[in-house]
């Protein structure tokens, strides 16, 4: 008999078959002998005998994590144990192709081989995952988006330096933040990673042709839009910079071209409002393919991962149409934002910790409030370097006060977004009315920075509100 | 599964348990001192107890069988307590194996134990469960030493 056979397995042949909806949920090593004694495939001893089987690789991984010195461990820590060991006879199970092939294997190998060359076929795993991450860091995009770029730099090498092949093989280990624009949840451990940085390249390789500065303008349109710093959400580029694309197609535009004047916008509008969602099913299905044509993509995978969101892409704009609100998924090209004045924004900018203690020390020794408020404006350029110094309650009472009257606009506008970050939201468009509301704000300064601003004329509030509107 | 797995394994070794735990008995016969089959299936059952109520699992008895070989030479170990004594112990074994977050080997543990049973604690069991409680929570302290300095070094 040849056990690779279908044709030879007489169970198969006497019509007896495992149900596939049976073997999706759990450990499919444990469904297989689940099922596969149900169906009649496999007798109770042939059962036992693998539970048997199973429990001596339990105890020679029991034996090596504990280094032989202890013969009891902690439950948890047992489970995890068996559960790294079904990861791995699960992933070479898996590998036979049909679950009647894997039975197959299960009774002529054994559980012990099987478990041995799982063992090897997640270590191959994990050294294709420690590959791609060296390439996904190696075309890591140069964008200020901080899941982004610390997911590539700080998770993933989490789950190089700790992801153990024998004792945790299902633990995804490192905790990611940057969301794909598909993912599949379901997977564990290294399978989970491999298919992460899979997924991950594909949206870099597409996401890095177009041109950088086009993709900064485009993310600051967005968080605009959205009414949100981008550099601190969560969100996917690769979902933004496609979509953007396909609208700009729609549009009439290039493919080529993620920023949408506000005019094309409105003619997109006109066009779309007559169609129903097969229609503009269709319209998604030939601006995809257009798209392609136009990048020349012929790689199968990632012309396959773009079409995995285009069902969900296509409700959202049947919603957007039916209830007019287009703008809230085609991001559009706004002005540029304001800079403030005084305040830099760059990181660079900002004093070391001995200059920034020095200065706070000299704060102290000032007789006046002039003087105080003075060394300030002389000292300090970098807005990083001015909360710090706020946070470090080296200001009393009207001291607050004079500070904030030193201040422009802008500089009361951006301190205010730090505040009223969550509450901004609330208002959209409106930021005056967001700095009306404001009534409270946990911390000292922050609560000062509030009383100031509820103590100004309306029409200085109404002008520090559009400089919060315009500010990026 | 794995409740349904050990307790499959822990049914189908019962008998070999209890053959090894009588088998000590060549042994600890010389100090005058012996299991009778009841005696090792009580032995038993309290590993059993003591296990499910720490939440641990052990494949063998191994550390039942290291005890015993351990504390027989105790000079606090009377002939009509034994199995009591032991079973005792073996419960205050896996209690301080949790307590070190199972970072100290049984051999190592049970040589401490055996120590503090015999010295500062005169063979008093309340004694020695203080004792140990102290040991496990100074040890705990050194882990958090040993795992801060190894953070720090990883950063």
């Amino acid at each position: 008999m040849n056990a690779d056979d279908p044709r030879d397995w007489p169970a198969l042949n006497a019509g007896k078959y495992m149900r596939q909806e049976r073997l999706q949920q759990g450990s499919y090593t444990v469904a297989l002998l689940v099922e596969g004694q149900r169906a009649g495939l496999l007798g109770s001893r042939e059962v036992y005998a693998a539970q048997g089987d199973l429990l001596l690789v339990l105890e020679r991984l029991i034996r090596r994590y504990t280094q032989g010195e202890s013969s009891s461990l902690a439950a948890a820590t047992a489970e995890s144990l068996l559960t790294s060991i079904l990861y791995a006879t699960d992933l070479e199970l898996r590998s036979a192709g049909e679950p009647e092939r894997a039975l197959a294997r299960l009774r002529t190998d054994g559980i012990g081989a099987i478990y041995d060359s799982g063992v090897e076929r997640v270590g191959a795993l994990f050294a294709d995952a420690k590959r791609l991450y060296g390439e996904v860091k190696r075309s890591k995009l140069d964008l200020p988006v901080d899941a982004y770029q610390m997911t590539i730099d700080e998770s993933l090498p989490v789950f190089m330096k700790k992801y153990s092949v024998i004792f945790e093989a299902h633990n995804t280990m490192a905790s990611i933040d940057y969301p794909l624009a598909a993912d599949d949840t379901r997977l564990e451990g290294v399978c989970y990673i491999k298919q992460y940085l899979e997924r991950l390249q594909l949206e870099t390789r597409f996401v890095e042709q177009f041109p950088r500065e086009d993709l900064l303008d485009l993310l600051a349109d967005y968080g605009r839009t959205c009414r949100f710093d981008y550099r601190i959400e969560l969100f996917n580029v690769f979902e933004l910079v496609l979509r953007n694309a396909l609208f700009s197609l729609l549009a009439g535009g290039s493919a080529r071209e993620v920023r949408i004047s506000p005019e094309r916008l409105a003619g997109l509008k006109l066009r779309l409002a007559s169609l129903d969602a097969a229609a503009l099913g269709a319209l998604m299905r030939e601006a995809i393919e257009a798209l392609q044509r136009e990048w020349a993509i012929v790689d199968p995978q990632l012309l396959a991962y773009m079409r995995l969101g285009e069902v969900d892409l296509t409700q959202r704009l049947h919603h957007a149409v039916r209830h007019d609100s287009l703008e809230a998924i085609v991001i559009t090209a706004k002005a540029k934002q304001i800079q403030p004045a005084v305040l830099s924004l760059n990181v660079a900018d900002r004093m070391s910790d001995a200059q920034l203690r020095k200065y706070v020390a000299q704060m102290s020794g000032c007789k006046t409030t002039a003087a105080k408020i003075k060394l300030i404006r002389t000292g300090f350029q970098s807005l990083h370097d001015y909360l710090d110094m706020l946070e470090s309650g080296c200001l009393y009472g009207d001291e607050y006060d004079a500070l904030f009257a030193a201040f422009g606009d802008t500089e009361l506008a951006v301190l205010a977004k730090i505040v009223l970050y969550e509450e901004l939201r609330g208002f959209p468009g409106d930021g005056a009315a967001a700095l009306r509301s404001a009534k409270t704000a946990d911390g000292q300064w922050q609560q000062r920075l509030l009383d100031y601003l509820a103590g100004l004329s309306g029409r200085r509030l109404a002008s520090i509100g559009d400089c919060l509107d315009r500010l990026d | 599964m794995f409740p349904r797995l050990l307790n499959a394994i822990s049914h189908s070794l019962q008998e070999q348990a209890l053959l090894t735990l009588l088998a000590c008995n060549h042994h600890t016969q010389a100090y005058g001192l012996t299991l009778s089959p009841d005696d090792a299936r009580q032995l038993l059952a309290a590993r059993e107890q003591a296990l499910r109520h720490y939440g641990r699992v052990e494949l063998g008895v191994g550390a039942a069988q290291m005890l015993v070989e351990t504390f027989v030479a105790s000079p606090y170990m009377e002939a009509d307590s034994f199995a009591e004594t032991l079973a005792e112990l073996l419960d205050l074994f896996y209690a301080v194996k949790n307590e070190t977050e199972d970072r100290i080997g049984d051999t190592q543990l049970l040589d401490e134990m055996k120590a503090r049973f015999d010295g500062e604690c005169g063979g008093a069991m309340e004694l020695l469960r203080g004792s140990m409680e102290h040991y496990a929570s100074g040890f705990r302290s050194g882990l958090l030493l040993i795992d801060e300095a190894s953070e720090g070094a990883d950063e």
